[in-house]
Order: structure tokens, then C-alpha cells, then sequence
């Protein structure tokens, strides 16, 4: 990526920066040469009340004769200190209300204000974000998450930030690129937002001479007043959910992201990948791939959202001791360098380097041994408290579900009622967490129609437990999954290969996989 | 985990109490009986049913660790036992791993039990010779072990450490021989295993083979008692390898009517499939012998041609053959002669 390693940025970033500087000291330059000759000594940066009134006093004279330079030399003025996080921009505002009335002023302020923010904003993201990232990579990625999570209503939020004096200005301009606030949220949000605080300040200061200090400026009933109005704008989101409607549904369920199972055929068949929101059930032959495609899953859902996944973790409840864990290592780094070659063309890397990397990915899935049933129901009930804990659990797979029931259970009417209590349970979690649960079968041999067939376990006393149902099979020599029972997905089947790298789809030239 | 008692898990004390006056004193008790069972037989109301039963699932669940720590003990341990035959050491990634189970399958006369012999001399080298220098258990239902081959294939792998003073007479002293007659004694010495796993320092555990005893045993049990005889052992020896981290090698038998057919499934059947992590297939067919490797997760099936040697198993060619589809799970055994035993198959059976 052309970036020294003990250097955050690259050589383009600080020509950028210089850029910007250069320009504005060219505006300021144009203006300067462009005034007629006189006394300019009270030409300095507003520090005090004095100085505004200072300067209103000798700027009312040239405001109606040299209109043009004084509006582009306050502007130059004005995103000169935004850009730079030079305080006394309050003054600035003062001054405009003094020279150019409520109306001028106000649309002048903001102007000036917006287009501040904007360069602050893309200054910080140039030279902000990769210091940030060196510095302090995981307090960042929480940041991150928390403003992915809020997306909806990120605009009734930073609405809320602006309109209030809850954070400085300046603040907001250089953190929002870094925990990745889109522009066109932050664009909005300021123009609207700056246009209640510029209001009091411009109109303060048409009545400047009166003003002992900057503190009458502000007093209580603007503040409150300002509160109010950014209460109004954050409501939205503080409303409670009712009962959804079936549109509401639909709405949500198309943000949310299905997970990948890295076989794009495979994901065509699923409607994208595996639905949260759902339990789905595959079952298998042993051998056919159904642990990999556990811990492929697993994998998958740790994908970044700016690599278009749903960066979230896993939970894997394994009762056979079938999770090797090299195995899982050997499926990250498959899914990392896919990522990487997919997304090459991106000279700056998307998130904290320190995200993508074998370990974290590892960290981010959580394993339970379970040794009988008896665990495996303490583990699915304990999963309830562990949800609360760790929100961003996004897939529970559960492997295999029915090994320690099918022995051990004297009465089966019991064991019946103890699975349908663990399936209703696990079909509550992903609703209530907005996850996906995906549970691993066995196939057993069942005495039907005369003949042994295989069959899933437990299949007529489990069958109701699930919303989708697939099965993997032996298609010739190829792997086929088939779409066995979904209320929404057509019945369907689409070949798949399990490869070094872990589930991919089937290359035309089904050659070898060769040995790592 | 789940024979933990209800009385030291800190609930509140009428509630422990009600507990046990309806006899309820273990985890495994009250997670066994659906929500209302439980509410209807102790008398009491759903919040606190709800409350007890987090409470007890939050003490019998097992504890939850992220695979990253998993990684690092793995490293710790070593991982694997290699088997010196390239090939498949490369394929599998280092060789048997440990704390896990793996099935050697094929008819009989095929060469498993010199595959097991060898893996138990590997075992019981010395670090400098790339062994794992610890004790080994055989546990020999079939009378198989002969001692004189032992000692034959020693000598001929390793002659530099065979033929000096009392080495040879110190590897074998480390493998033990068992040979239970029956299931039970076989689960009798399994129990008694993990202690001296420990005390004694066994680096493998090898049982060779699980069919001969289950055969015996399913000939005699009511059906009802089978599912429970061939889960109890299986399920043991898999929670025993993961344990103690050892590796832990099964063989098992085929069964088959005729003397040239292809079988699905070993005897066992599908319930063995499942459990174990990975399994070699050794079969015969045109005119050779191969390893096959099934089921493996970090490895694509590929097989291996051998012969059987003075020196225990060598492989033809390292560079395996590739088999995909159902041919993975088949076992050809063309040209040997095949013992059959019984008159028909077990496919009802649930193991």
C-alpha cells in the first residue's frame, strides 16, 4: 500500500494535508492583495468580545463597498480555523451577525460552517483515521461497531450531537470519519443541525454592542431551547417497538445480511446465504462435510460489514469433539486471503489491520464441549444469559444435535418433550438476538417401505424444530446440498467442494485439490 | 458435569430443599424433565422453576472457551504421532493427532494389526529417535499381538537401536498387553485405564479390535440393551482421548457375505462414523493393497498403496491416489479371504 510501517501515512496523505493549507493561505493571500490600501492593524484572529466589536467597527465601513472580498475573506477565515480546530469560531459567528444582519448571517454562517466541517472531515479521514488505527485499534473497532449497529438512525443521532451543545463542534468533525459516519449522514446533519446555534449567535451579535461577555450569549432559555430541539430530533429512535407489521418485517429482513457459505451457488439456492433470524438444519452422511461447513459458517459470520459480512462472532457447541481446531485455523486463512484478493483495488485497508488476522478471528469463536445430554440442554439454557453478555453473537451452530439423545433416554416420550423445550428455546434466541442457528444432523438407517433408507435422526419427532432443512449428499463424485424443507426457499440443490480453504464452489475443471 | 449436586449449587435453601425431598439431587435430574414436569412436581411457580434451572445450567454447562485458547494448548501438547510413512504423515498434516479417535478399518488379513504394532513401537521410542518415548496400552481382543513380530519389525525399522544392549528388551517392556474377554471386562479395564494413563505416563492407547468383542456381545444382549453396550465404550474412549490428549487408535472389521464385496459401511455401522475423527480404510483391489484416508478433516481422501513388510508397513508410492465421491466410504476387499461372520448384517441396529 506505498506506507512506511512506522509512519502511518503515506506520502499522499501529507501532500494532501499541505494542499489544503497551501490553498486556504492562497485565498487568504488573493483577499489580502485585493483591499485597498489602508490600516489593517485591527485585522487579527477574534480571541476576545473587544476584538469583535474592534473589527465590527472598522469592517461596517467596507462591508457595503467591497462586499466580495469581505465574504471571501471571513469564509477563508472561517474554514481556516474549522479545518485547523483553531477555537473562536463563536466569534467569527458574532462578527457575521454584526455585519451582515439575521438573514445574510445566518445562511453565511452556515455556509461557512458546513464547508469547515466538510474540510475538517476529509482532512481527518486522510490523516485521522490510519493514526487512529496504529494507536488505539480495538477502543476504534468498538467505536466502529457501535456506529455500524446504529446506521438507521445515525442521522436523527448526529442531529441530536450537532443541535446540542452535548459535544464540541470540533469534536464531532474529526471523530466522525474514524469510526466510519458516512459523509452524506455527517453533510445533513450538520446543515440542519448548525442552524438553531447559529440563529442565537447571529442574533446576539446584531445587538453586539450591548454584550458584557460571551456568557450572556448563552443563557438558560437558549440553552434549554436548544435542548428541546435536539430532544425533538432524537425521538424517533428512543420510541419503543410495537408489534411489527408484516411491511416492517420485510423491511428488516431485507437490511439483514444473510451469512455466506463461501459456495456461491450454494448461497444463490439459500437466498443469499444463511438467514439470521432462523434455525436451519443440515444433515449428512458422515464424511460429506457437514463439520466443515460448521466451522466455515463459524468463520463467515466474523466477516467485517465494510467487507460486506456482518462482523459478528460464533458460538459452536460441539457434542462429538468433531471441531479440530486446525482445521478452522487452515478455513481463516483461506477466508483472508480470499478477502484480500477480492477487495484489492482498495489501496487503503477497510478496518484495523489487527481485525483480520487469524488469532482474532479464532478469538471470536466461542466452543462448548458438551459430553451428554445433559450438558447440552445446561449449555443451550446458559446460552440465554450468555446472549446477554455478548450481543454480537451472531450464529450458534450446534454439532450435532442429536448425538447424546439417542441413547441414554429410557422413556422417549420424555426425550421428545425435553428436545421440543431445547428447539423452542434455540428458535426464541434467534429471534430475540437477531441470530442464526444452524444445527448439524446425523443420518441414521430407518426401516421404510420395506427397505433400509437412510434418514435423518430423530427425524419425525424433530422435523417441526426447524425453519430450513438441507441436506448434503453424493451426487456421482461431486458434494450436492438440497434444499430438503424451507417455508421461503425453493426446493433446489447446488453442487459444492470442500477444499484446503474450506467450503468453495466447484471449479469447471474439477481437478485436484492439492495438498497444503 | 451432570452428576453435580443440586445441593452445592448455591440455590436458595427452600428451593434446594424441595429439590431434594422430591428426589431430584442431581443436574442431570432436573435438566431431564421438560419445564412444567418440573413446576408440577415441585409445587412451585414458573419464575422460580426458571430461575433454578438457569442457575443449575449455568453451573453443569461446561466451560466455555474461545478456539484461540484451544490453539495455544495445542501447541503446548505437540499434536501428533508420526507414523514415518510420508505420504501419509503429509496428508495428515503430522500424523494420528492427539486427543482424538482414529479408526483403522479393513477386512481381516489385511495389515492393520502390523500398522498398530508398528505405531506402538513408534510410541514407545526414545525423543531422540523421533518417538514419544512413553508407555503404550494394547488392548488385544483377538489374541493378535505376537511379541516375536514385535521384536522382527523393530529390528528392521531400527536396527541401530534394536540390536544394542537391552533396548530392545526396554521397548517391549513399555507396551502392555491386555485382553479382555468380554464387553464388561473391557469396560472394567477402560475405567481403570485413565488412572494408569496418568500415573504411568501412556503416550497410546491402541485397541485392536472393537468388532470381536461387540460381535460376542450383540449375539448375546436383548435389542434394547444393544444400543446402550456399543454407545458406552465408544463414548468413553472419545471423552478418554480428549482428556488425557493421547492419541487413541480403534480397528475395526468388515463384514461382507461375499469374497469380492464392496461395503458400505464397517460393522458399526454409522454411529462408529459419526464419532471417530478420522478413519484409514485399508481394503484390497486390483491386485494391491491401499490406506485410504476417509474421513479426515484437514485432508482430502487420497490413498496410498502397500505392501506388508519385515519392518511393518511401506508405502508403494507417497504420492497418493485421488478418490473422490462414494468411493471414500466404500472397502473393497477383492482376492482375500474375507472371514464372515454370522449369517447376516446388523443394519437395524443403531450403532
Amino acid at each position: 500500500m506505498g506506507r512506511n510501517s512506522k509512519f502511518p501515512l503515506s506520502r499522499c496523505e501529507v501532500a494532501a494535508a499541505v494542499g489544503v493549507v497551501a490553498s486556504l493561505g492562497l485565498g487568504l493571500a488573493a483577499v489580502y492583495f485585493s483591499m485597498p490600501s489602508s490600516d489593517y492593524s485591527f485585522l487579527k484572529l477574534p480571541r476576545t468580545l473587544e476584538d469583535i466589536q474592534d473589527l465590527r467597527d472598522n469592517l461596517e465601513s467596507y462591508t457595503s463597498d467591497y462586499t466580495i472580498q469581505v465574504l471571501v475573506g471571513y469564509c477563508t477565515v472561517y474554514i481556516f480555523m474549522q479545518t485547523f480546530m483553531i477555537p473562536g469560531t463563536i466569534f467569527m459567528s458574532l462578527l457575521a451577525g454584526a455585519l451582515f444582519g439575521v438573514v445574510r448571517g445566518v445562511a453565511l454562517v452556515v455556509f461557512a460552517a458546513t464547508a469547515g466541517a466538510s474540510s475538517c472531515y476529509f482532512l481527518s479521514y486522510l490523516i485521522g483515521r490510519p493514526l487512529v488505527f496504529s494507536l488505539w485499534p480495538d477502543k476504534l473497532s468498538f467505536f466502529q461497531k457501535q456506529v455500524a449497529r446504529r446506521r438507521e438512525k445515525l442521522l436523527n443521532y448526529m442531529l441530536f450531537l450537532r443541535v446540542t451543545p452535548t459535544l464540541p463542534n470540533t469534536f464531532i468533525n474529526v471523530a466522525s470519519p474514524i469510526v466510519d459516519v458516512p459523509y452524506h449522514i455527517f453533510f445533513l446533519a450538520t446543515i440542519i443541525g448548525l442552524i438553531p446555534a447559529a440563529y442565537v449567535t447571529v442574533r446576539a451579535g446584531i445587538a453586539i454592542g450591548e454584550l458584557r461577555s460571551v456568557a450572556d450569549l448563552y443563557d438558560f432559555q437558549a440553552i434549554a431551547t436548544l435542548f428541546l430541539i435536539g430532544i425533538v430530533s432524537v425521538t424517533p429512535t428512543l420510541i419503543s417497538r410495537r408489534a411489527q407489521t408484516a411491511w416492517d418485517m420485510l423491511s428488516e429482513e431485507q437490511m439483514q445480511k444473510p451469512i455466506t457459505t463461501g459456495c456461491e451457488e450454494l448461497d444463490t439456492i439459500l437466498g443469499g446465504g444463511i438467514q439470521c433470524k432462523a434455525v436451519t438444519e443440515i444433515g449428512g452422511i458422515p464424511g460429506i462435510g457437514k463439520t466443515q461447513l460448521g466451522i466455515q459458517l463459524a468463520v463467515n459470520v466474523q466477516i467485517p460489514v465494510q467487507y460486506g459480512g456482518l462482523g459478528g462472532k460464533a458460538v459452536y457447541i460441539d457434542t462429538e469433539g468433531s471441531f479440530m481446531v486446525e482445521r478452522a485455523h487452515q478455513i481463516i486463512e483461506g477466508c483472508i486471503a480470499d478477502l484480500f484478493e477480492k477487495f484489492e483495488h482498495r489501496k487503503q485497508s477497510l478496518v484495523c489491520p489487527y481485525i483480520l488476522q487469524p488469532n482474532s478471528f479464532l478469538a471470536n469463536i466461542f466452543y462448548f464441549r458438551v459430553c451428554s445430554y445433559t450438558e447440552q440442554i445446561a449449555a443451550v439454557n446458559y446460552l440465554e444469559k450468555f446472549l446477554e453478555e455478548h450481543k454480537d453473537v451472531k450464529i450458534i451452530v450446534v454439532d450435532s444435535i442429536t448425538f447424546h439423545f439417542r441413547r441414554d433416554f429410557d422413556d422417549l416420550a420424555m426425550r421428545t418433550r425435553v428436545l421440543g423445550g431445547m428447539s423452542s428455546k434455540l428458535m426464541r434466541f434467534t429471534k430475540k438476538h437477531n441470530l442464526a442457528v444452524v444445527l448439524l444432523n446425523q443420518v441414521t438407517t430407518k426401516f421404510v417401505d420395506g427397505s433400509f433408507q437412510l434418514t435423518l435422526a430423530l427425524g419425525d419427532s424433530w422435523s417441526h424444530a426447524c425453519t430450513n432443512r438441507i441436506i448434503l449428499y453424493w451426487n456421482g463424485n461431486e458434494r450436492h446440498a438440497y434444499i430438503d424443507k424451507s417455508p421461503s426457499l425453493r426446493s433446489a440443490s447446488a453442487p459444492f467442494q470442500v477444499t484446503s480453504k474450506g467450503i468453495r464452489n466447484v471449479t469447471s475443471n474439477c481437478k485436484r485439490v492439492r495438498m497444503m | 458435569m451432570s452428576n453435580k449436586l443440586i445441593s452445592q449449587m448455591g440455590l436458595p435453601s427452600s428451593l434446594a430443599n424441595v429439590f431434594s425431598a422430591r428426589n431430584i439431587l442431581t443436574a442431570k435430574d432436573a435438566l431431564s424433565l421438560p419445564e412444567f414436569d418440573l413446576m408440577a412436581l415441585l409445587d412451585v411457580d414458573r419464575d422460580q422453576v426458571r430461575t433454578a434451572v438457569a442457575r443449575i445450567s449455568e453451573i453443569a454447562c461446561p466451560p466455555c472457551r474461545t478456539a484461540l485458547s484451544l490453539m495455544e494448548d495445542r501447541a503446548l501438547t505437540g499434536g501428533y504421532l508420526p507414523t514415518r510413512l510420508l505420504g501419509l504423515d503429509r496428508a495428515l498434516r503430522g500424523g494420528i493427532p492427539f486427543g482424538a479417535l482414529t479408526e483403522l478399518v479393513g477386512p481381516s488379513g489385511i495389515g492393520k494389526t502390523q500398522f498398530c504394532l508398528k505405531l506402538a513401537l513408534l510410541a514407545a521410542l526414545p525423543s531422540s529417535y523421533g518417538g514419544l518415548n512413553g508407555r503404550v496400552i494394547y488392548m488385544d481382543t483377538e489374541s493378535k499381538f505376537h511379541s516375536t513380530r514385535l521384536i522382527e519389525i523393530g529390528r528392521s525399522s531400527f536396527p541401530h537401536i534394536f540390536n544394542s544392549e537391552g533396548m530392545a528388551q526396554e521397548m517391549a517392556g513399555r507396551i502392555i498387553v491386555l485382553r479382555p474377554a468380554s464387553l464388561d471386562e473391557l469396560t472394567e479395564s477402560l475405567q481403570q485405564i485413565q488412572l494408569i494413563i496418568l500415573q504411568h505416563d501412556v503416550k497410546l492407547l491402541i485397541v485392536d479390535s472393537m468388532a470381536a468383542i461387540l460381535v460376542g456381545e450383540n449375539e448375546r444382549s436383548t435389542t434394547g440393551q444393544k444400543q446402550h453396550s456399543c454407545h458406552l465404550p465408544l463414548s468413553f474412549l472419545k471423552s478418554l482421548a480428549e482428556f488425557s490428549q493421547i492419541p487413541i487408535v480403534v480397528t475395526n472389521q468388515v463384514r461382507s457375505q461375499n469374497n469380492y464385496e464392496v461395503v458400505h459401511y464397517p460393522f458399526q455401522g454409522i454411529q462408529w462414523a459419526h464419532a471417530v475423527t478420522i478413519r484409514l480404510i485399508f481394503e484390497a483391489h486390483s491386485g494391491q493393497r491401499f490406506i485410504k484416508i476417509s474421513k479426515s478433516p484437514t485432508s482430502p481422501a487420497i490413498a496410498f498403496p502397500f505392501l506388508v513388510k519385515s519392518s511393518g508397513i511401506a508405502l508403494l508410492s507417497d504420492e497418493g491416489l485421488e478418490v473422490t465421491g462414494s468411493e471414500m466410504s466404500t472397502i473393497r476387499c477383492e482376492g482375500l479371504n474375507v472371514l464372515v461372520e454370522g449369517a447376516e448384517p446388523f443394519p437395524h441396529l443403531g450403532c
